[in-house]
């Protein structure tokens, strides 16, 4: 095993053992998967069936950033404040192996919260539809494909951030991520989600943005250094 | 090998390393004291390539740890924070890091660690439910998992119990004198020092005042002589009177049956048979020796009275 898979691998380990966050998460995601998959209406819907496509677009991009958002912090920031990293950072693993194991980890977990939610929305459709509903291909490929580049992507900028700001920097960039984070999730997804036609340009787009705000992260984290972790821990 | 050449580390305002020069080798147990803030962690962070030199090198084996991750898989390492993780078990804590430098025969080296520190019985426990004493332990098991060939510890046996702090001893000589292991730690506690470090520096405001073997410190600072205890019906000013008819007494001093006698530099008279002769009753003759405590103290106050 390489030593950026022995970190995602223990960091999976302790978040599933963080039971409250594990808990809530899931609940934050299963709420929202409600949220929406009653909030759909026969506006969207083509001929009498009502479309999930608009709505599984947004919902499952948009919640899996949430996810990844808060946890990210118990990934990279809260090794900071508990002083950990510093021992991390004397082991052979390099700053970047650390990064993208962190990176690997959040993303993955989130990733299946927000495919939950993408289960359950589906699940309520049908009972509600009297009859099963699947998503167009733009938007199979979009929550398979786009949707995990994406979160990665978000994980990766927001993870060097935490690892390279110090506590009070650090509360302002959580608020300032949260607050349209919020909006989204609220406004695009629930109501602009349920009138809106997902073609293949959209998913698209989408998957060329995930993949330059990965690179962004990638070459970013090359101007991280030790000496800045090691002077603004907690 | 560690080897520090001119190394100097500045905060903003604060000069917390100035211009330190240290060469430390193989099997030698190097110790590293100095009031709080003198610069000690300091120092050690920057042979651990955590911060980078303001200016000057620390090189472990020739090359600075910063670049190079193969070297950094035979250096162990004991901060102030013990490096471990609260939400998992002492046994998970020591297998991810037994993962991380790739350790063959992983179980067994961490079995037989925890059994080591006495920690078996709380393997599955959360290290979160650990008092701090069983922590550090712990701390220190992940420190040498990977069988280290140059060990740094910083404060290893700070709120360690009497018994755990003469494990941690027990262990640091072991490793020294039977592995042949460098250790470098960093401690207040001047008994353990003196118990086990082969040579000390101590620091003061960044500076290296004094580094030296605790025997050459000794001597050079401390004026050599003996303390002699007389019987309680014995009379003092004749027994001195003898005393100072050696040549080689430089001066003495009585207080309450106790005379102390100190000898000029480099002579140690048989004072002993003279005063039995002589008819006087001796209870005690003991050489002045004079604690690591007192001569660090007198190394600081030295320098701190030249400034
Ligand atoms: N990240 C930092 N930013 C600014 N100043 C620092 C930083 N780290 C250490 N210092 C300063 O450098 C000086 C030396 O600190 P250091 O931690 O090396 O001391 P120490 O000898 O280990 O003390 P102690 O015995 O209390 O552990 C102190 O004045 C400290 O305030
Ligand atoms: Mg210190």
């Amino acid at each position: 095993m390489t030593i950026c898979m022995v970190i995602a691998r223990k960091e999976i380990r302790e978040l599933l053992s963080n039971r409250n966050t594990m808990l809530t998460s899931l609940g934050v995601a299963l709420v929202f998967a409600v949220i929406y998959g009653l909030g759909l209406t026969e506006e969207g819907s083509i001929g009498g069936v009502i479309s999930v496509d608009g709505t599984l677009f947004f919902l499952s991009i948009m919640l899996g950033v949430f996810m990844a958002y808060s946890l990210t912090g118990h990934v990279f920031y809260k090794e900071k404040t508990d002083r950990i990293i510093e021992t991390l950072l004397t082991s052979p693993a390099t700053l970047r192996q650390i990064w993208l194991g962190k990176v690997l980890a959040v993303s993955a977990v989130s990733y299946i919260l927000a495919l939950i939610a993408v289960a359950v929305l589906l699940i309520i459709t049908a009972i509600r539809n009297q009859g099963i509903v699947l998503p167009g291909g733009p938007v199979i490929f979009h929550i398979f494909l786009v949707v995990p580049v994406f979160i990665a992507a978000f994980v990766g900028l927001n993870g060097v951030a935490q690892l390279a700001l110090g506590m009070k920097e650090n509360r302002l960039l959580g608020f300032i991520i949260f607050i349209p984070l919020f909006a989204g999730l609220y406004g695009l997804g629930f109501s602009i989600g349920a009138v809106t036609t997902i073609t293949w340009l959209y998913s698209a787009l989408v998957l060329a943005g995930a993949w330059l705000l990965l690179v962004l992260a990638a070459f970013i984290v090359r101007f991280l250094s030790t000496e800045r972790i090691v002077t603004s821990l907690g | 090998m560690i080897e520090v050449n001119n190394l100097t580390k500045k905060f903003k305002s604060t000069l917390a390393v100035d211009d330190i020069s240290l060469k430390i080798n193989e099997g030698e147990v190097f110790g590293c004291l100095g009031h709080n803030g003198a610069g000690k962690t300091t120092t050690m962070r920057l042979i651990l390539g955590l911060l980078r030199p303001t200016s000057g090198t620390a090189h472990v084996w020739g090359k600075p740890l910063s670049q190079n991750p193969h070297l950094r898989r035979k250096v162990g390492v004991l901060l102030e924070n013990d490096g471990l993780y609260e939400n998992l078990s002492g046994e998970d804590n020591l297998d991810y890091y037994a993962r991380l430098y790739e350790i063959p025969d992983r179980k067994n080296r961490v079995s037989s660690l925890l059994e080591y520190t006495g920690l078996d019985s709380r393997r599955k426990d959360k290290v979160g439910t650990y008092s701090r004493g069983m922590r550090r332990k712990l701390g220190l098991a992940r420190s040498i998992l990977h069988y280290p060939s140059v060990l740094l510890l910083d404060e290893p046996s700070a709120g360690l119990d009497p018994e755990v702090q003469k494990m941690v001893r027990d262990l640091i000589l072991n490793l020294a004198r039977e592995e042949k292991i460098l250790i470098f730690l960093n401690s207040h506690d001047l008994d353990e020092v003196e118990r086990i470090c082969d040579r000390i520096a101590i620091l003061q405001r960044g500076r290296v005042i004094a580094c030296d073997s605790i025997k050459n410190l000794r001597s050079a600072s401390s004026e050599p002589g003996v303390v002699i205890v007389l019987d309680e019906k014995e009379n003092p000013d004749k027994a001195a009177s003898v005393i100072e008819s050696f040549e080689d007494v430089e001066r003495i001093n009585q207080t309450n049956g106790k005379i102390r006698v100190v000898f000029k530099q480099g002579k140690s008279p048989d004072l002993l048979p003279a005063l039995v002769n002589a008819g006087i009753r001796v209870s005690e003759i003991s050489r002045t020796s004079r604690s690591l405590e007192d001569i660090y103290l007198e190394i600081i106050h030295r320098e701190e009275k030249q400034k």
